[in-house]
């Protein structure tokens, strides 16, 4: 009596596939795991290991046979191992035995052990992985909020991808998950070469590779889909609250955005011209301290954009403070730190409260306070590149601008005469619920005159 | 006081963290509460005991010359002039790592330090001239305060007579005979010493065998060779209790035949080594323990406690130096933003007996245990031309390969000097070698290193000492 090995559950809604190459014939000698045929599913080639040892007594399929999950593939009568082999297909797949020795995995799994147990088509290797696992290293987990790799789940002697030291760590630098690496060497054995090679097969192009080291994946579980490797890691708290604000700030303000740019040539040469005394001090003059200061004047002359909405009361909370939001980039992801009173300080000052506010939130130094009360949020995405973009508001406020980089452009000035600017794009979105379009462009205008003209600016109180 | 880095404890992982963090530009202070540098390892372990051993050797291969046709006369044994130059060889190293240190700027602290909280630790005791407040808070702490010898209670007897493995190394006389209890490396490394100074050695274990951890058939050439050189070596006995006789110890076993009583001059107890985690005050810190009091750690080393990294004994098994320096580094780098963690393929252990047994990677037992299927090939040293020349025949070489991909998971060496031959196999297991890449790799002749080559020949079918027909070639 013979066992049937039939097409496992192959994952991700795939029920039937092709069968491109029948690797055993009758009569062969198979051990537990070996590669019996390899089968096209429409998404990709996957070769079935035969959980049962012993002789092919019988080949159902040939090569091009459509075959559904459950259909008999081959029969294999056991030898020694045909009585669990046959309590396993009665029973539960799942049922196989512990003993399944770790090291008769196939030989091809050698470097990609670990996803291997984890998207092995024979749902027995997932139950059994675990298993595979020394057990007290589970113990070693250290709380949760230590958020570093944890050597928990090592894979045992033999099954981990073969490469030396150097390579590993080459790997952890680049983000290479080593067991998704195939090896070039003898034996599968993994070189630097090997690991750069995987890096730029993932970026595509070369040239992208080359921004693939900062892109290593922060800690999590790999797991394989249907398309390759993916990695699942929990959301950090900030990254929650910025999911679930920018949701709702979508889903319940009605956004427009207005862009126009604002000529800073002028503005830049008075800039550079003052930071030289401010040389050695903790002041750094930067554009963003003189864009807030005409952020806050213009917010006093337009009060409906530093306003706030009620919609249950149906009443609109005009602000008689200005607290200027500023959009600060993150390790951890975007932080919103806000500076209080800004149209009643003067433009070092607030260039030194910009210094402070931005430390604290990279080294999340700052309390939840230090995050409430804005009216308005500046985004400086042009610290980073781009120039327009359609920035979602930071409710409660009813408005948020973003800067563009600023880049010279041919502007043709008075007398039709065509001369090089320093121009920066500005993108303002409003809640259109409570602020107009006529009002938003008021209010946009003269953050453009107070940039343009910065003498208004140094004037302004 | 304040400092960006506290390395607590100078022992062989702290100080190889404190230098490399210095090093790499961290301000560091190094706490430790012995007067002086060096841990277990230096002061009362690996070093000292390494010295006796080299004795014990020069001893015994003068004996052994005899069959050569040299005659020695038997040894005097001077022990005052042998602690002596044991304590100068320590003082030696120690200040040189002292001098290390201040040439590295690493502010060195003589005191016992307690975690206050997560970033402040109570400085008191040692050397008060050697800080200035009894505090000092720190940005980040390595944990490296290793561990000490194990002493049931039932053992703890009022006299010097009874002794830890520090005891013994302090080398008070040479104890007309010696009870040793606990079968596991120091008791047999510091038995051996003690043994071939002249006394009575007796070893008693409460399992089957000596060297638990050592798979069996390496342990087997060493337990004949002991058989000789010890006066007894009692399995499977547990000591029921100790008296102080006055001029000896009585102690009493219980095995299989029932109980008696045998009196010893001295008694070594060696049953074990425990983390030093207790009265450090890390209650007050987030540092988790495990349930055998070791720090728990992740890949990087750190802790539970975002301030605290641990290393060494103190964060597990197995309590080895090498271990504890290797981490040492890791969490420094890891601490440094670079992308170090701590998962070696392979960490070398080594008995430094008579003969010497040393091993890496996988062992046989392991691998039973874990079912991973190996082949092993043994490569006998009576095939080797040079353990024939030193006499020394009953050695070999283990190799545990996988049978697929013919990678060298682990290797186990029994014979003189095993331990200094190890590290081409730790090599190899890191760096995922086949037994063809060993095999073809040309081993100096005639060496004891050569064994390694001709294990990984036997593994490919042919070995040129070894006769073996091949197995008719796999369908």
């Amino acid at each position: 009596m013979g066992i049937d090995f039939k097409v496992p559950d192959l994952g991700e809604n795939v029920e039937s596939g092709d069968i491109v190459n029948v690797l055993v014939k009758e009569g062969d000698e198979i051990s537990a795991d070996q590669g019996v045929m390899e089968i096209e599913t429409g998404k990709a080639v996957v070769e079935l290991p035969c959980p049962f040892p012993g002789r092919v007594t019988k080949v159902h399929v040939h090569k091009g046979s459509k075959v559904k999950v459950g259909d008999p593939l081959i029969t294999v009568e056991g030898n020694n191992a045909a009585a669990p082999g046959k309590a396993k297909s009665a029973a539960a797949p799942a049922s196989k035995p512990a003993a399944k020795p770790a090291a008769e995995e196939p030989a091809e799994s050698e470097t990609t052990a670990e996803t291997e147990e984890v998207q092995a088509p024979a749902p027995a290797a997932k139950a059994d992985a675990p298993k595979d696992k020394p057990a007290p290293a589970k113990a070693k987990k250290p709380a949760a909020e230590t958020a570093k790799a944890v050597p928990a789940e090592k894979p045992p002697a033999g099954k981990t991808p073969p490469a030396g030291p150097a390579t590993r760590r080459l790997a952890r630098e680049l983000g290479v998950d080593l067991s998704a690496v195939t090896g070039s060497g003898p034996h599968g054995r993994i070189s630097e070469e090997d690991v750069k090679a995987a890096v730029r097969e993932h970026a595509g192009t070369p040239r992208a590779a080359a921004s693939v080291p900062a892109a290593a994946l922060p800690e999590g579980t790999d797991e394989k889909d249907a398309w390759g490797l993916v990695r699942r890691t929990k959301m950090s708290g900030i990254r929650k609250a910025i999911a679930v604000n920018m949701a709702r700030s979508s889903s319940t303000i009605p956004h427009v955005t207005n862009f126009d740019e604002a000529d800073i040539t002028e503005l830049e040469r008075i800039r550079k011209g003052g930071m030289s005394d401010y040389v050695g001090t903790e002041v750094k003059l930067t554009m963003m301290a003189f864009v807030m200061k005409a952020v806050a004047q213009s917010l006093k002359l337009h009060p409906m954009v530093n306003a706030s909405v009620d919609m249950e009361n149906e009443q609109i909370l005009f602000k008689q403070y200005v607290n200027i939001g500023v959009a600060v980039d993150t390790e951890r992801g975007l932080v919103v730190p806000v500076v209080r009173d800004v149209d009643q300080m003067s433009i070092p000052r607030i260039a030194q409260a910009l210094t402070t506010v931005g430390d604290q939130a990279r080294k999340a130094s700052f309390s939840l306070n230090d995050l409430k009360g804005g009216t308005f949020t500046i985004s400086n995405l042009g610290a980073i590149g781009g120039t327009y973009s359609t920035p979602i508001i930071n409710p409660p406020d009813v408005a948020v601008l973003l800067l563009g980089r600023s880049r010279k452009l041919p502007i043709v000035v008075e007398g039709d005469k065509l001369e090089i600017r320093l121009m920066m794009p500005l993108s303002l979105s409003y809640d259109h619920r409570v602020v107009d379009g006529g009002t938003a462009a008021r209010f946009l205008n003269e953050v453009i005159n107070y940039l343009k003209v910065p003498g208004r600016l140094l004037l302004a109180s | 006081m304040e400092t960006q880095l506290v390395v607590l404890g100078g022992g062989p992982g702290g100080y190889a963290a404190a230098f490399m963090a210095a090093d790499m530009g961290a301000q560091v202070t190094l706490i430790e509460a012995e007067s002086r540098l060096g841990g277990t390892c230096l002061l009362k372990g690996c070093i000292p005991s390494k010295a006796l051993l080299h004795v014990a050797r020069v001893v015994a291969e003068s004996r052994e010359m005899h069959e050569w046709g040299v005659t020695f006369n038997t040894p005097t044994i001077d022990v005052d002039t042998m602690r002596a130059r044991k304590e100068k060889i320590i003082q030696n190293l120690s200040g040189g790592l002292k001098q290390l240190a201040k040439k590295r700027k690493v502010t060195v602290i003589n005191a016992r330090a307690t975690f206050l909280d997560s970033t402040t630790l109570r400085l008191e005791g040692g050397d008060p001239s050697t800080y200035s407040e009894n505090r000092i808070t720190f940005d980040h702490c390595i944990l490296a305060s290793g561990s000490i010898p194990a002493m049931p209670g039932a053992f703890k007897l009022p006299t010097d007579r009874v002794m830890d493995s520090t005891g013994a190394l302090n080398l008070a006389d040479v104890p007309e005979s010696l009870l040793v209890i606990g079968g596991g490396y120091i008791g047999l490394e510091l038995g051996t010493v003690y043994a071939e100074l002249g006394s009575k050695v007796s070893v008693v274990e409460l399992t089957p065998t000596l060297l638990p951890l050592a798979d069996r058939d390496l342990v087997k050439p060493l337990h004949d060779r002991l058989n000789k050189l010890f006066a007894a070596i009692y399995l499977e006995t547990k000591v029921t209790g100790l008296t102080d006789a006055g001029d000896g110890i009585e102690v009493g076993f219980e095995d299989a035949n029932g109980r008696r009583s045998e009196k010893f001059s001295r008694v070594l107890v060696s049953v074990g080594r425990r983390p030093n985690s207790a009265g450090l005050g890390l209650e007050n810190t987030q540092v988790e323990l495990d349930d055998k009091g070791f720090v728990v750690t992740d890949a990087h080393q750190q802790t539970a406690d975002p301030h605290i990294s641990a290393i060494g004994d103190v964060a597990g098994e197995p309590m080895l130096a090498h271990k504890a320096s290797h981490q040492g580094k890791v969490a420094v780098e890891a601490l440094l933003g670079e992308p170090a963690v701590f998962d070696p393929q392979a960490i070398p252990a080594i008995v430094f007996t008579d003969p010497e047994i040393a091993w890496a990677g996988l062992t046989e037992e392991q691998a039973k245990a874990e079912q991973i299927a190996v082949e092993v090939v043994k490569y006998p040293w009576a095939a080797s031309g040079r353990a024939v020349a030193l006499g020394r025949t009953e050695g070999f070489t283990k190799l545990l390969v996988d049978p697929d991909s013919e990678r060298i998971l682990g290797v186990g060496i029994v014979g003189i000097n095993a331990g200094d031959i190890l590290t081409e196999a730790v090599v190899a297991i890191e760096m995922g070698a086949t037994a063809r890449d060993l095999a073809e790799s040309i081993h100096p002749h005639p060496t004891l290193s050569e064994t390694l080559g001709n294990a990984a020949e036997m593994f490919l079918g042919t070995a040129t000492e070894i006769y073996r027909p091949r197995p008719a070639p796999k369908a």
